[in-house]
């Protein structure tokens, strides 16, 4: 079977294991939807016939086959919390969380290219070493603190960025990018201090084949023989992993939503757990996870294409 | 390596050989100064009783928010708190949660990779599809869900990041142990009557232990981060344990009226995992055969 | 590497520094920070969290009603004293039995879709609330209506099954907002778009961040409101609240953290408002469980918390104690002074009293995410500490608190702020009867003195009647009440008007300007 097709059928079982993954899991959470509807004043008799209004008292199996049902058709239920259907909530949220990750990886692609091949063209200088070190101490730097960090010397210290929130591209392009600079930034920085170090390892292995060498003894020029030849070769693989990213940045945005303010998925899903608001919860785990599928099957794809060298066994 | 492999923790891609000829002729700085850190934070960890001028839990409402100075050297927090003696006793939440979540996704990632690779068949593809049922999610997130459905807390944050890990371990041991099953001298124990438990003991295990070593150096790392970021969530561990992740939150709230709350922790959590990481990456080159090709 | 190695290569070099300056070209541009002064008719006001729903019959939430107080009214409203005073029901009057209240409705009230006022709103409103599919948890302390009969297009009678002093207080609620008539009989979703009769009608609303609401031009109250857009801007963070505050971001804020309170008050273009709010904050006692069966323990527990020190710390200098379960602010509150002045060694002695001399071990629940009680937990934890108790604390999210601790009855103690309702009898149905409170206290003498208070109607009998209970209720230590805290308003310098209707916990914006 050729490789897309195999890859496109494999999807469709991880989705499965990812929607029952979240079901069950949630199941053992204590608590039901009942209780937190009715608040504190709730009396005994108005939980019991709510449950049955509810359904909640039918058996475990029921509701599963139930609710996958409701997923095939996109329906993820009606939240309780906020009392409007969890898709809509979802798909309100889901361009912040694309925002900040598309933006964080903006960022660490900006940064990480140009450093990672300046210091692969002079590896072992005192640049590359600084570009190593700070790579490692990049990577070290948990993304909520840089966030922390950035919101008490950036944000408070100059009139440059809010503090807080999130204003929507098509309200205000400009207003959109101020609220999501830091953000994107805090997250983006971890990645490009990974990034870093595959761009040089890549234009560093390149730079020692044969046909570079080989154009050198004919006289090119080294920067013509970087741009035309050794970049083309290198990048390719730097940036379909880039690509990857996205989705590790889908989940490493919920934490720094958290720190921004910003009405995102991980916001959402965290304002879910506090509430024992299941159905966000598993609405919102449920995206995430198949945005981060989708991503890496995109991701796999386009490696396949462009990249005639991997064979898929 | 399928590229649906990458973790936030997964190891970072071996040096080229090109580099790594050059990087052979240098001592392995990594190693040195990884190790140095990791012994630092694990001795300020164990002698915290001894080093921490407070009781990291002992409220104080009159020396409240007081900023770094003699009495406090890294100030106090909302309650009265010394910041430097919670950052000290967080030093052993963060190695403790450390330690237990890679034994737990090291000990059952392993076993089930081992079973995996060294079983194939039907039994290696129910395993293999669980561990990718796990991997499909991103790793936070699969913490956070699992923490969600256990609550919060320290053991149950544990227990998530080793779940969280089980895959990365997994895979590696059931490449290891696939590389080593179909080898002839394998073969040959077998025709032997050598039990399988024996084979995996004797010859599979010691073939992992080097990668197994590098992965679990790397994993500490990212279950600090990872317990840092439940906590911080408020997650993970609970007040008044001090925890890093959990000093951070609670200094979200006085930022800008104590900011010192918000800069040391954080400190704490980026030198510690810095040290796990750089040991990491001293250990391969040390260990890795590929590599050991090239350099030895 | 060899000696020719050149620059990283330009194409790089130019995408890079085109990107740099792209970005602060657009931010630059961006001109100043959102912190600019917004118009004098655009009020930006920063609420700690968004309300769950606009529909005034489908919540409890208090962050919902200070919203939806001003898209919606009531028959009566709490005045500043927390009188009840006429809104769309210009005057009422009672049966002499108690039993039937008539309404006058105001003439010339519009809803926002354009309908007149008429009993009929009034009728279908709360016959809604009444209706168990409605699923309003308020169904039941709207009170025993048996029917609601139109008199005449501008008079309503409510008629009730037993006499039922409360009332008016619960048709004065947030929940006993009036909507109209043809819409409910539509089936019409108030909850994302509300139509009611208020000062402002619903503008945007994004979820988790805020809230526009728009002034609606025919409001009954003339040449009301004077403010043409209110932004409700949900908020969180607390030190962002203060930092947009000070930076001129926000017109008010809600709920300063006391710690702010130096940096604010140092502004000379902030003013702070502090009010003390109508919660009664408590460190609840399970009475069921094992130890705390016996009053010696659950007073040693009293004597061993320091609740001024705690209240002060946790929520506020202002903050004042009180040794009983109502509001400070209530006309309904007695003093009883400190019947259990803070005395570890009292404690202590309590304790082997009570055979617990060698040490006591006892779980305490604290809600997430509400920090000032995390913090008062804490405190409490090393408090008890001194007289051999140990508490084991427990952080737990909302929902599980709701669902096991307050209704699973699962936890020895806890700490939580109560509401305040404007009729005592919001606050105390149900205590006494070990079945319908969460602490488990019975006392079958407190349970019949609420009775007794609910369908009484003479206020100062009433008022002796709760006195009586609350006293028993203090007698049997079946909580350690903290107090009342304060909460800290924060304005801009020219906000005048800004108005805070503490009976019922919400704000309200008809006469604001700045």
């Amino acid at each position: 079977m050729p490789f897309v097709v195999r890859r496109l059928l494999a999807v469709a079982p991880t989705v499965l294991v990812v929607a029952t993954v979240t079901f069950v899991a949630l199941q053992i959470v204590p608590g039901d939807l009942a209780e937190i509807m009715l608040g504190v004043d709730a009396r005994p008799e108005d939980l019991a016939r709510l449950r049955r209004e509810l359904g909640l008292d039918r058996p475990l199996v029921l509701r599963y086959v139930e609710w996958l049902g409701h997923l095939a058709r996109g329906d993820l239920g009606t939240s309780v919390s906020y009392r409007e259907p969890v898709s809509r909530l979802i798909a309100a949220r889901l361009p912040v969380t694309l925002s900040v990750a598309f933006g964080a990886m903006l960022i660490a692609v900006t940064l990480a290219l140009p450093l990672g091949v300046v210091a692969a063209r002079r590896a072992w200088s005192p640049m590359d070493l600084t570009v190593l070190a700070g790579s490692q101490v990049g990577l070290a730097i948990p993304t909520f603190w840089l966030g922390i960090l950035l919101l008490l010397w950036l944000a408070a210290a100059t009139p440059l960025f809010p503090l807080q929130g999130y204003v929507a591209l098509r309200t205000d392009p400009v207003q959109w990018l101020r609220h999501l600079f830091l953000p994107a930034l805090a997250l983006g920085a971890e990645r490009a201090a990974a990034l870093v170090r595959m761009v040089r390892a890549a234009v560093l292995d390149e730079l020692h084949r044969e046909y570079v060498r080989t154009a050198r003894s004919k006289g090119l020029r080294d920067r013509d023989v970087l741009r035309r030849h050794v970049l083309r070769n290198a990048l390719i693989p730097v940036i379909t992993v880039a690509g990857l990213q996205l989705g590790y940045l889908m989940g490493g945005a919920i934490v720094i939503e958290q720190v921004f303010g910003l009405p995102g998925l991980g916001r959402l899903l965290l304002q879910g757990i506090y509430a024992r608001d299941l159905l966000i919860v598993q609405g919102a785990v449920m995206t995430i996870a198949l945005m981060f599928a989708l991503l890496n099957l995109a991701v796999d794809l386009v490696y396949a294409a462009v990249d005639p060298r991997i064979t898929y066994a | 390596m399928a590229l649906t492999e990458h973790r936030p923790w997964a190891p970072a891609p071996p040096v080229p050989p090109a580099a790594a000829v050059r990087r052979g002729r240098r001592r392995n700085l990594p190693l040195l100064v990884g190790g140095a850190l990791v012994c630092l934070v694990g001795a300020l960890a164990a002698l915290a009783p001894l080093l921490a001028p407070h009781d990291p839990t002992a409220i104080n409402p009159a020396d409240r928010l007081l900023p770094p100075g003699p009495g406090h050297l890294l100030g106090t927090d909302r309650l009265g708190r010394d910041v430097l003696s919670r950052i000290l006793f967080g030093g052993r939440v963060a190695v403790v949660v450390g330690a237990v979540a890679v034994s737990v996704g090291a000990g059952i990632g392993v076993t089930v990779g081992l079973i995996s690779g060294y079983q194939a068949g039907r039994l290696d593809a129910l395993l293999m599809r669980a561990i990718d049922g796990l991997m499909a999610f991103p790793a936070l997130l699969l913490a956070i869900m699992v923490v969600a459905a256990l609550g919060p807390g320290h053991l149950q944050a544990m227990a998530a990041i080793g779940v969280v890990l089980i895959p990365v371990f997994a895979r590696l041991a059931r490449a290891q142990a696939l590389a080593v099953r179909t080898q002839e001298y394998i073969t040959a124990a077998r025709a032997l009557g050598a039990r399988d438990l024996s084979i995996v003991r004797f010859h599979v295990l010691p073939n992992v232990a080097g990668p197994l070593l590098v992965q679990s150096t790397v994993a500490f790392s990212g279950a600090v981060l990872a317990e840092a970021a439940l906590s911080y969530l408020g997650l993970g561990t609970q007040p008044p344990t001090p925890s890093w992740g959990g000093m951070l939150q609670e200094a979200r709230d006085v930022l800008f009226v104590g900011p010192w709350m918000a800069i040391w922790p954080g400190a704490a959590i980026a030198t510690t995992v810095l040290g796990w990481n750089l040991l990491g990456d001293g250990l391969r080159d040390l260990l890795d055969p590929r590599l050991r090709r090239w350099t030895g | 590497m060899t000696g020719r190695t050149p620059r990283a290569p330009t194409v790089f070099r130019w995408l890079w520094k085109a990107a740099v300056l792209a970005l602060v070209g657009a931010l630059a541009a961006g001109g100043p920070p959102a912190g600019a002064q917004a118009p004098r008719d655009r009020f930006v006001f920063a609420l700690s969290g968004g309300p769950d729903t606009l529909d005034p019959h489908g919540t409890a939430a208090t962050l919902s009603f200070m919203v939806m107080k001003s898209l919606y009214d009531t028959l009566v409203e709490p005045d500043d004293a927390g009188r009840l005073v006429p809104a769309l029901a210009e005057s009422w009057t009672v049966s002499p039995d108690g039993l039937a209240w008539t309404f006058k409705l105001r003439s010339g009230v519009r809803f926002h879709h354009g309908k007149g006022l008429d009993a009929g709103d009034v009728k279908a409103t709360l016959e809604r609330i009444l209706d168990p599919a409605t699923r309003s948890p308020r169904r039941l302390q709207i009170g025993p209506i048996r029917a609601v009969e139109v008199v005449d297009p501008l008079t309503v009678r409510i008629v009730l099954a037993e006499r039922y002093a409360p009332i008016l207080a619960a048709l004065a609620e947030g929940w006993g907002a009036i909507l109209p008539a043809d819409l409910i009989a539509r089936r019409h979703d108030f909850s994302t778009r509300p139509v009611g009769t208020g000062p402002f009608t619903l503008g945007e609303w994004q979820r988790d961040s805020f809230i526009r609401l728009q002034r609606f031009d025919g409001y009954w109250m003339s040449g009301l409101p004077r403010l043409r857009e209110v932004v409700i801007r949900f908020v969180p963070e607390r030190a962002v609240k203060i930092a947009g505050l000070l930076s001129g971001e926000f017109d008010a804020v809600d709920a300063i953290d006391p710690d702010d309170l130096p940096r604010a008050r140092a502004n000379p273009d902030v003013r702070i408002i502090t009010q003390l709010t109508s919660l009664v904050n408590v460190l609840a006692i399970n009475n069921s469980r094992g130890p705390l069966r016996d009053v010696r323990v659950r007073r040693a527990l009293w004597h061993a918390v320091d609740r001024r020190q705690v209240l002060k710390t946790a929520y506020g200098p202002d903050s004042v104690p009180s040794a009983v379960f109502m509001d400070v602010t209530s006309p309904f509150w007695v003093d009883l002074g400190d019947p259990y002045p803070f005395d570890p060694d009292r404690a202590r002695r309590l304790l082997s009293e009570a055979g617990y001399g060698g040490g006591l071990t006892l779980d305490l629940a604290l809600p997430q995410p509400y920090q000032p009680h995390i913090d008062a937990g804490q405190l409490v934890q090393a408090m008890l500490a001194k007289v051999g108790v140990t508490a084991r604390t427990r952080v737990v999210e909302w929902g599980f608190w709701l669902s096991r601790v307050f209704g699973g009855g699962e936890y020895d103690l806890t700490i939580i702020g109560h509401t305040g309702k404007l009729d005592p009898e919001g606050r105390l149905v149900g205590w006494g009867d070990a079945a319908r409170n969460y602490v488990r206290y019975e006392n079958q003498k407190v349970a019949d003195l609420i009775h007794a208070g609910r369908i009484t109607a003479n206020p100062e009998h009433r008022r002796r009647i709760y006195a009586e209970a609350l006293k028993l209720m203090t007698e049997d230590a079946m909580m350690v009440i903290l107090g009342s805290p304060a909460r800290y308003v924060g304005l801009r310098a020219p906000v005048r008007e800004f108005r805070q209707v503490y009976a019922v916990d919400t704000y309200d914006f008809r006469k604001t300007v700045k």
